[in-house]
């Protein structure tokens, strides 16, 4: 381009005298446009137009519309092509792709990789989040991811800035984004699919400013399980974070079983919040193997053990048993803490009992147990979510200044009503809501929260029934009775926090609550199912509060060896009918459960101290003076554990 | 009818679809400067300095809008060299001196991709930055030290330094803010940030070190680390990324001297989440990088203590970041620091134990039998580094090793077997002094704690003798198969299979060069903390290899340096505890709640005379005491010997006891 510059300049007197050019001479000056060099004001270099546009790719200039109906994919894909496989200069390959503003329709999904380039990176840049510039997928949406590095041996996707990404399918294992690269940032986007974002084969990702919602339909609440698609599919997931994955400021919403699954080491979640989801973080999840319906009703295994059929056992099951892991099996009525104990044929064999749950036909997802090591979750709010923060498998993790609302803090203006009539004679009150409610039609006296404004009907938590798609009932209540036009209805948060494997790991400043017939932080998830898969050690709780509802304590009790509570309890507001109502885990245990004696806690170490509930039965003799209940606190001194309190 | 081109295209203004102004396309082009608009070529070999200097010298020249001073300076893709062929004579300052301007300027380096938008040189003047005084311009390639001519972010750049001389480095930043986003950075020193009270802040970046990482190095740091290779002053070796004070989020550093470090003088403070350092001689570093105060080094195992001034910095708040593959994951060093939730791993994955008892090979399968129980699950796994040692044709090489890892070679000190050349048909008793060469009789096998390591080596002459140790392990390197040859390189295992609970087979993806003594990559330490000072060690993941302190608490310490106000909760580190140097000391600055590790316990008593405050210690360094406070409990461990009032309680075989300090005296409380 260079040696066909036209060096010849035209002295012109202005704008008014370039003006005077007619534009029927302008088509004439195409040919000497492309070719014609010219330099930027006050830079001394003339390039040519053609060379200027083409140092950052624009999807326009390779045949994209944007225009919200055309099929850009193969545009696109063309560009990032171009981009990947075009050395520029001597060495580097791949760079920026502009999408201007527009609405950039996907058939087919792109892949981000390349062959035969490892170096090869593309950043894909927009003019910003939420309804500007978006990749969009048609109708039913895609199966798979619309960006990914697809079948290619390198991912070459190194950021993505400004750019919705909406996948519509609610197929599991799509979504909108999946990187498997190194340092990789996304951010300023507004995502859509089953999955936002599957970073959990990255390393050293940055995630920030991302808002987003899900396709699950599982995703509102527990209380719909049995009309969803996926019902406890356990795919709908906002981000799943792999090593070292940083997410900063992002709000997911709606329509996902969990808004932030952790796996691998060293990641954190800072200044994040989820609204209206299922589970707002869970530590140690991964994405599922894959999923299998059933072909035949449960049957009886071995003790408690069940057996699964399907139609065939694939390998990426057989693969994960063989290579030493444990396979989590969770689906509707199913605990997440039962896990594969065996295949043999078509048939599988888990730990728990669930004949009653799991008809012939049931989606079973397939999940490695892998733990989350290093997480820092800080700065977390959730807003009605069924749970909180699941420990679900985690070592190491540092769990600080979160907070987690029980119910939105502008009631109204999350899930209004559109009318509330207490019946005289009965005294129950029917709810109508202006849009379908999606409370699952089994429900029935199932804790929620209403407020009905004005009259007093009632305002707090109350247990409501289904009626049809858009009411409910609850009460009997007091009179008065009438038609009261205000208020709101919400789903309640049930869990607060649970612990399923949980070691070295450090909670501080938090508070949990819990609703009705739920409890605060459940020391016990999986127990029942699974009791071999609870272990909790060396754990630390400071400066803590739970409110509402109690503490669910392990079953097994020398798990309470794993907790040191320091600061941190129950408050008893609204207080009135828990079921759990343990306020801590001291005293809990017993002699025979301490560390050495027959506890799961490592040690006994020199400095260890724990509170136990059985000092006349020990060798410590009498209980100390006014023990009534014989709880003391016992250290050990290096040779023995001593009464110190 | 040709139409001048010139008139459309220079001096016509036109106006955007839909927009109201009309504008010229040389003016448009005028609101980002592209730096191939000033001649740049970005090919790779062309010299870009002059054509980029241009570019800047126009964003600092008013040619924005007034009185505000400038502009983005843009990279379209391309790999732009600084300073060809002269080495040492050029290289970049991304600022300028502002002068008389009453306008403050603002400058972004935009490039369009870490890989796509590169800057490259070759820069080394001899001036260390860390050399007082400062003599010319350091030897950086990239330098900004204007106050008032900020270079407010750079992302989406590469910026290399080829160099690989002491000293040469990347990026240097002496005054005023920077943000540094997704930049790939290379050299020895990668980017030295010196500004305080001013933040700034790296994150998304990638730190190479211009030393590569090769087969001899690759087992379990940089190629050239070693503790007199730097020192008080981490400026002296490798360094990724080095900040006074600021916020650093998923960062990337490898094969570098240290991955993280500080480079402010007492005070500074960063907040550190998610970066990763991998094979690095330490991950994370407390120390200080150009500091001038002091030529003290840190110590290694066995040397002087820190110096004093130590006592003031601050490693701050580290959380959810990963040492991987480091001799020493973390130093905090020094005081006012959090340190939660942080990782420090042999390798990808936890609970993969290291020791290699015998490794056999036979037509391209190697037979490994570990010392320990390996827990490698029964189908294949991945992914673990066998390094390359070279065998000259039909060696057998026998090298025993102690059989305990507890018990190698004295302080300080591992055995190193690097670049001999021969036969050895006998054993190995022996360390290497740097240089290749052996020197025997130096080391003694049994009283220490380092590991075993062999590097690029062929092998000379029988030897024996020289100290004393236990022999019961054996790595044995049978013969090459005829006409194969090394090649020099480090090797993935593809698959393994286990055979046995301490045996397992592999095949190697091509052929090898040669077996090794490791399969893993060794961890001196997890933690090594020097003078801990009001430190919170939270909830870590310490996975030492096997019978390899996971974490060292007080370092060396010296009399006049207490620390205290130390907590440590709900750690397990496998791997266990050590307390060296002036222990009982500095152990009655420790509070441990929940921290258990079977067999390998925190040494929490300490005898009754180290309570604070003891006249007969000196408790106040520096003008400061740390006196205890009315609640504080401490345990002791010599309960007969107290001073307080109450005698030993019958029963208490060891003395042991738990004192509260209850506002005037230690009293006996459990």
């Amino acid at each position: 381009m260079r040696a066909q510059i036209i060096r010849r300049r035209v002295l012109l007197g202005g704008a008014v005298s370039a003006l005077a050019f007619t534009p029927s001479r302008t088509a004439q000056a195409d040919t000497p446009f492309a070719n014609f060099g010219f330099a930027a004001t006050g830079a001394p270099t003339a390039r040519t137009m053609p060379d200027r546009l083409a140092e950052v790719v624009n999807v326009l200039d390779w045949g994209a519309k944007g225009d919200g109906s055309t099929d850009d994919s193969a545009a696109i894909q063309a560009a990032i092509d171009y981009c990947l496989s075009t050395k520029v200069g001597t060495g580097a390959f791949g760079g920026k792709i502009f999408f201007p503003p527009g609405g950039y329709k996907i058939g087919t999904a792109l892949n981000v990789g390349s062959d035969t380039n490892p170096n090869a990176r593309v950043i894909f840049e927009g003019v910003g989040k939420g309804y500007s510039t978006s990749i969009e997928s048609f109708g039913g949406g895609l199966s798979g991811f619309l960006i990914s590095k697809g079948n290619k041996a390198y991912d070459a996707l190194q950021g993505l800035n400004g750019i919705d990404v909406i996948n519509a399918s609610s197929t599991p294992r799509s979504g909108a984004i999946r990187v498997t690269g190194t340092g990789v940032h996304i951010c300023n986007t507004a995502l859509t699919g089953m999955v936002l974002i599957d970073a959990s084969q990255a390393d050293g990702c940055l995630i920030s400013d991302v808002s987003g919602g899900g396709t699950d339909g599982n995703g509102t609440g527990p209380h719909n399980d049995a009309s969803s698609t996926y019902p406890s599919s356990r795919y709908g997931v906002g981000i799943y974070l792999g090593n070292n994955t940083t997410v900063i400021n992002c709000r997911l919403q709606f329509s996902l079983w969990c808004a932030f699954a952790v796996t691998g080491i060293g990641a954190s979640i800072l200044g994040c919040s989820a609204e209206a989801v299922s589970l707002g973080a869970r530590f140690g999840w991964q994405p599922p193997l894959g999923y299998l319906p059933t072909t035949a009703q449960v049957t009886a295994g071995v003790g408690n053990q069940r057996i699964l059929t399907f139609a065939s056992v694939p390998s990426w099951l057989t693969d994960a048993l063989n290579a030493g892991g444990t396979v989590i099996v969770s689906g509707i009525g199913m605990p997440d803490s039962c896990n594969v104990v065996s295949t043999t044929g078509t048939m599988v064999t888990i730990s728990a009992d669930i004949t009653d749950t799991v008809p012939s036909g049931t989606p079973i997802c397939f999940t490695v147990d892998a733990p989350a090591i290093g997480a820092t979750l800080q700065g977390f709010q959730t807003e009605a979510t069924d749970i909180a923060v699941e420990m679900f498998n985690a070592e190491a993790c540092l769990i600080q200044g979160n907070y987690h609302h029980l119910h939105p803090p502008q009631m109204q203006t999350a899930s209004p009503i559109q009318d509330a009539v207490r019946d005289v004679a009965t005294g129950i009150v029917t709810v109508t809501t202006p849009w379908n409610h999606n409370i699952s039609p089994t429900t029935a006296n199932a804790p929620f929260k209403v407020a009905i404004n004005p009259g007093g009907f009632t305002s707090g938590f109350t247990y409501i029934t289904y009626k049809n798609a858009t009411q409910f009932t609850y009460g009997p209540i007091a009179p008065p009775s009438g038609s009261f036009g205000s208020g709101a209805w919400m789903y309640p948060q049930l869990w607060g926090i649970r612990f399923r494997k949980v070691s070295g790991c450090a909670f501080l400043g938090n508070v949990y609550r819990g609703d009705y017939g739920y409890a605060a932080m459940d020391f016990d998830y999986g127990s029942t199912e699974n009791p071999s898969a609870t272990a909790h050690k060396n754990n630390f709780f400071a400066s803590v509060w739970c409110e509402v509802a109690g503490m669910k304590p392990p079953t097994d009790k020398k798990n309470v060896g794993g907790w040191t509570f320091l600061e941190a309890g129950l408050d008893s507001m609204n207080f009135a009918n828990p079921v759990y109502t343990a306020v801590t885990l001291n005293g809990l245990m017993a002699y025979g459960d301490l560390p050495g004696n027959g506890g799961a806690q490592p040690g006994p170490i020199e400095g260890q101290e724990y509170i136990i509930n059985n000092c006349s039965t020990t060798t410590f003799g009498a209980a100390a003076d006014g023990a009534g209940a014989n709880h003391v606190k016992v250290r050990h001194d290096g040779s023995g554990w001593k009464v110190c309190g | 009818m040709t139409v001048p081109p010139d008139v459309y295209f220079t001096a016509h203004p036109f106006t955007a679809s839909g927009a109201a102004t009309p504008r010229t396309m040389p003016d448009r082009l005028n609101d980002i400067f592209n730096v191939k608009d000033f001649g740049a070529l970005g090919d790779g070999h062309t010299d870009d300095t002059d054509a980029i200097n241009a570019a800047i010298d126009r964003a600092y020249s008013g040619g924005v809008v007034h009185p505000r001073n400038g502009a983005i300076i843009l990279f379209p893709p391309g790999i732009y060299i600084i300073g060809k062929g002269n080495p040492g004579t050029v290289n970049l300052q991304l600022d300028r001196n502002p002068g008389g301007k009453s306008g403050k300027t603002s400058i972004i380096y935009r490039g369009c991709g870490r890989d796509a938008s590169v800057l490259r040189g070759n820069f080394w003047n001899g001036n260390p930055i860390n050399t007082p005084p400062q003599s010319g311009t350091p030897g950086f390639l990239l330098i900004c030290n204007f106050f008032d001519a900020q270079v407010s972010r750079i992302e989406n750049l590469g910026i290399e330094n080829t160099n690989t001389s002491s000293g040469s480095g990347a990026l240097l930043v002496q005054l005023g803010p920077v943000q540094l986003i997704n930049c790939r950075i290379k050299g020895v020193i990668g980017y030295v940030n010196q500004v305080l009270g001013f933040g700034g802040r790296v994150a998304n970046c990638v730190f190479e070190c211009s030393r590569p990482i090769t087969a001899a190095s690759a087992a379990t740091r940089s190629p050239n680390f070693s503790f007199s290779n730097f020192g008080y002053d981490v400026l002296q070796g490798s360094l990724g990324c080095a900040v006074a004070q600021g916020y650093y989020h998923g960062n990337t550093a490898k094969g570098f001297d240290i991955g993280f470090a500080f480079s402010g003088p007492p005070g500074c403070l960063s907040s550190t989440i998610g970066n990763k350092a991998i094979q690095c001689g330490i991950g994370f570093g407390g120390f200080i990088a150009g500091d001038t105060e002091s030529d003290a080094t840190i110590p290694p195992p066995g040397n002087p203590p820190c110096p004093p001034s130590w006592g003031g910095h601050s490693f701050t708040a580290w959380s959810s970041n990963w040492a991987e593959r480091c001799m020493w994951g973390i130093y905090p060093g020094f005081s006012g620091s959090m340190v939660a939730a942080n990782a420090v791993t042999g390798d990808t994955g936890p609970n993969i134990p290291a020791v290699i008892g015998n490794i056999t090979w036979s037509n391209g399968t190697a037979i490994v039998t570990t010392r320990d129980p390996h827990n490698i699950p029964a189908s294949a796994i991945s992914g673990i580094s066998i390094q390359n040692i070279t065998a000259g044709d039909n060696n057998v090489v026998r090298i025993w090793v102690a059989n305990d890892y507890s018990g190698i070679l004295s302080n300080g000190d591992r055995v190193r077997i690097q670049g001999v050349t021969g036969t050895i048909d006998s054993y190995i008793n022996a360390g290497d002094d740097g240089t290749g060469l052996w020197s025997i009789g130096a080391y003694n096998f049994v009283g220490g704690y380092r590991w075993f390591e062999l590097h690029n080596s062929t092998f000379s002459g029988s030897w024996s003798g020289g100290g004393t140790f236990d022999l019961t392990t054996q790595i044995v390197i049978d013969a090459l198969p005829a006409g194969l040859t090394p090649d020099g390189t480090g090797h993935q295992i593809v698959a393994c299979t286990r055979t046995g609970a301490n045996t397992f087979t592999y095949r190697l993806a091509s052929f090898p060069g040669f077996t090794s003594a490791t399969w893993n990559y060794p961890i001196e330490y997890c933690m090594v903390s020097g003078l801990a000072d009001r430190m919170v060690l939270l909830a870590n993941h310490f996975d030492a290899l096997v019978s390899r302190q996971a974490l060292e608490l007080a370092r060396n310490p010296v009399a006049s340096q207490v620390g205290g106000r130390n907590l440590i909760a709900a750690m397990a580190p496998r791997g266990g505890w050590a307390f060296t140097g002036e222990l009982s000391r500095t152990e009655g600055g420790y509070t441990f709640i929940n921290c258990g590790t079977p067999g390998n316990t925190p040494p929490v008593a300490i005898p009754v005379a180290f309570l604070p405050p003891q006249a007969s210690q000196p408790w106040a360094p520096n003008g400061t005491v740390w006196r205890p406070v009315e609640g504080d409990e401490r345990n002791v461990n010599d309960a007969q010997n107290a001073s307080f009032r109450g005698t030993v309680s019958a029963g208490a075989s060891n003395n042991h006891y738990k004192v509260r300090y209850d506002g005037t005296n230690w009293r006996r409380i459990g």
